[in-house]
């Protein structure tokens, strides 16, 4: 009884305070990129969806250096929505620093996809949800999830493989951003002794396609938590053996292994 | 120490109470098995759940005996001797050997039946004297030493006991004596501790017309769900699994089932759950009666306590949405709901397991992983043709679907081994595994099957595995 009470309250203040949403805060979910959180003012905006191209399988992988960091920092659990298998892989999430414990991955069939993110995005309980797939939501779809989202304060990305044959990101769209990442070539780093140079801090090319309110941008940007090497110097040079590390050894080493992915 | 005894053994000489020692120089092969008390008594409790057929009131005697009040039940089973061999032969059907005796009082019986092993005894109303007379005084449930100084009196029987003054006795032996023997002479009655079945919680109705429509069903829903958690909290638990069956007017049977990810006993929750069931219902020609059956309940745990007030900004929660996750599991159209966790394997591809929402446990070894993992990993590996400097040299460049990626930087090799204890084709199985950036910038994790020179090792093939 009290708790409803307490509710009832709160929902009281929040009218006072002239929210339109039920939810009190809009909070923005930084994406540990200076230049592209300072052109977003500070960040992804919850309580809506962001609609990330992938314009070929191969570069799923600069999409998720984008969103990873994002889900990891933002604290909140993450629903990981999609018709197929996801394939991600647990020790590469956990060198992203993504708390496990707060991953959970679903797979329904591909009818009810949105359903479901729906159901997620709906809920009372704060959410993130990632919406994987090859399919094209309708704009009446993508409306609907958005009241979904404004209702519940909870944020949506779809992470959708575009065609690369059609114009990318020039059918109608009702998300808060669009983008599409892809990966750049990185300023390799040249070591003597080394064939082949190992590569430099990983190079991701954004371009925001379309952010409501605001103008698309595009950036080259280096991932700021590259750690340079994968071993430690002098194991490079002693003929590229791995070292044998001592126990206190092992946190700095961890968090350099992370920030690779 | 001889616990108990099967006839068998009896029969060669050992009694319960015999060193071990003892008893295998008597018996050279004696088979014998650790007492487990806690089974012991699981199973003694479940023999006295399967005793209601008999009367409803059983009761247990630990460690090895029931008891049960047949009052006005006899007639059921076609008098008592009926009865009593009946409940012998279901005893003997499930393969215990028991001794069986029905009189006045629950002590008489307890001692009658103690007394005489694989028998059936029937005391008439008011004979329990002239059937203990004989028995002796270790029959009831008496101290060890108790028994020994009446034994050291010369007082062997319960009828040389009880033709004794009874004041002296009660000076010299306590109270406890004299009532332990009135108690078996039925001077004085005690009260069975009748077991209680932990049964289901399930609650029925029967319907005045038969219901077809969602709303109706909604309410009928809504009017167990209520008494269903009431009666949960009452019992300090909560449900984890609850079924609803309705019977329709064919006699044919709708069931729906939920789960849920932790007990709970919140009736909006519930409620909530059934209720997004309702459409998996086909009512047919109508619904004439309803069941809702708590099938799996589990203690409700006290959780860790929530401010009054949470703060909303205070967004970083370690705990799973399990309101949600409880939906989403039961929703229809979801195939699986599942977290990730890392496991120690030789091969990527085996080393996650999917763990139901909520196990998954930070492990401690996690930290240990030194090398660099792709975020993106394929099950079944990719194949590529790979142009390589030297057999152990990096890739330079290699062609997918047609495609030709020319490799910029290269980091590795990683070399993995097979798990050789478990299979013989992992035996000597290895993978180098390479990091390697494209011209385009992308990244990618490929492998060569063996080492390149020996054949032994693998095919020398390559595979792309996981994208960065």
């Amino acid at each position: 009884m009290t708790s409803n009470a307490l509710a009832r309250l709160r929902e009281q203040v929040r009218c006072l305070e002239r929210r339109s949403l039920p939810h009190s805060t809009i909070r923005m979910l930084p994406t540990g990129l200076q230049p592209v959180d300072n052109h977003l003012g500070g960040g992804l905006r919850t309580a809506s969806l962001h609609d990330v191209l992938v314009p070929d399988a191969l570069e799923v992988g600069a999409s998720l250096a984008l969103l990873l960091p994002l889900l990891a920092h933002s604290g909140q659990p993450v629903f990981w929505l999609g018709a197929v298998p996801s394939q991600l892989h647990a020790w590469g999430l956990r060198q992203t620093g993504i708390s496990l414990r707060r991953l959970v991955c679903i797979e329904s069939d591909e009818a009810s996809i949105l359903a479901v993110a729906e159901d997620i995005l709906r809920s009372p309980e704060h959410a993130l949800v990632v919406i994987g797939g090859p399919r094209v939501p309708s704009l009446t779809e993508v409306r609907r999830l958005n009241l979904a989202a404004e209702a519940s304060g909870n944020t949506g990305f779809f992470l959708r493989s575009a065609a690369p044959s059609r114009t990318p990101g020039k059918d109608p769209c009702a998300c808060a951003t669009r983008w599409q990442v892809t990966s750049a070539p990185s300023a390799p780093l040249f070591l003597p002794g080394l064939a082949m140079p190992l590569p430099g801090p990983r190079r991701l090319s954004v371009s925001l396609l379309r952010l409501r309110g605001g103008r698309p941008a595009h950036w080259f940007l280096d991932c700021p938590d590259h750690a340079p090497f994968s071993r430690p110097v002098d194991a490079l040079l002693a003929h590229r053996a791995p070292s044998a590390l001592t126990a206190g050894a092992l946190p700095g080493r961890a968090s350099a292994c992370r920030a690779r992915a | 120490m001889l616990t108990g005894v099967s006839p068998a053994a009896l029969a060669a000489g050992l009694t319960s109470g015999l060193p071990l020692a003892q008893a295998r120089s008597l018996v050279p092969d004696l088979l014998c098995a650790e007492q487990d008390n806690e089974a012991d008594n699981e199973a003694l409790s479940e023999l006295c759940s399967w005793l209601l057929w008999l009367s409803p009131l059983p009761a247990l005697d630990a460690p090895d005996g029931l008891f049960s009040d047949t009052t006005g039940c006899d007639h059921l089973f076609g008098g008592e001797e009926a009865m009593l061999s009946l409940v012998r032969q279901r005893l003997t059907e499930r393969g215990h050997v028991c001794s069986v005796a029905l009189s006045d009082s629950a002590a008489a019986s307890r001692a009658l039946a103690r007394s005489r092993i694989n028998r059936v005894c029937l005391v008439p109303p008011g004979q329990q004297k002239r059937a203990l007379e004989r028995l002796p005084c270790s029959a009831l449930p008496l101290a060890e030493e108790t028994v020994a100084r009446l034994r050291r009196l010369g007082l062997e029987t319960i009828g040389a006991l009880a033709d004794l003054p009874r004041a002296p006795l009660a000076k010299r032996f306590g109270a406890k004596l004299l009532t332990c023997l009135d108690e078996a002479l039925g001077r004085q009655a005690r009260p069975l501790n009748v077991f209680q079945i932990h049964d289901r919680i399930s609650l029925s109705r029967s319907l005045v017309e038969p219901i077809g429509t969602a709303e109706a069903i909604a309410t009928v829903i809504e009017t167990l769900v209520p008494e269903a958690c009431a009666l949960l909290s009452r019992r300090g638990e909560g449900a984890r699994q609850i079924d609803f069956v309705c019977v329709r007017v064919d006699s044919t049977v709708q069931a729906i089932r939920v789960g849920t990810s932790d007990p709970t006993s919140d009736n909006s929750r519930i409620l909530r759950l059934l209720r997004d069931q309702i459409s998996q219902i086909d009512p047919g020609f109508g619904i004439e009666g309803v069941t809702l059956t708590v099938s799996v309940s589990e203690p409700l745990e006290a959780g860790p306590d929530r401010p009054v007030l949470p703060d909303t900004d205070d967004l970083q929660t370690e705990t799973l949405p399990a309101n949600l996750i409880d939906r989403l599991m039961n929703r229809p159209g979801v195939r699986a709901v599942y977290q990730l966790a890392p496991r120690v394997a030789a091969w990527p591809e085996e080393a996650q397991s999917r763990l139901s929402p909520g196990d998954v446990a930070e492990r401690a070894d996690a930290r240990q992983m030194l090398w660099v993992r792709p975020n993106i990993l394929f099950d079944l590996p990719v194949r590529v043709r790979v142009t390589a400097l030297l057999p152990d040299g990096a890739p330079r460049q290699f062609v997918l679907r047609r495609q030709t990626h020319r490799i910029a930087a290269a980091d590795g090799p990683e070399r993995v081994q097979g798990e050789w204890w478990r299979t013989p084709c992992d035996y000597a199985a290895l993978r180098d595994y390479w990091q390697v950036e494209t011209t385009t910038g992308l990244r990618l994790w490929l492998f060569r099957q063996g080492d390149g020179i020996h054949d032994w090792s693998g095919s020398g093939d390559w595979f792309l595995q996981g994208l960065f």
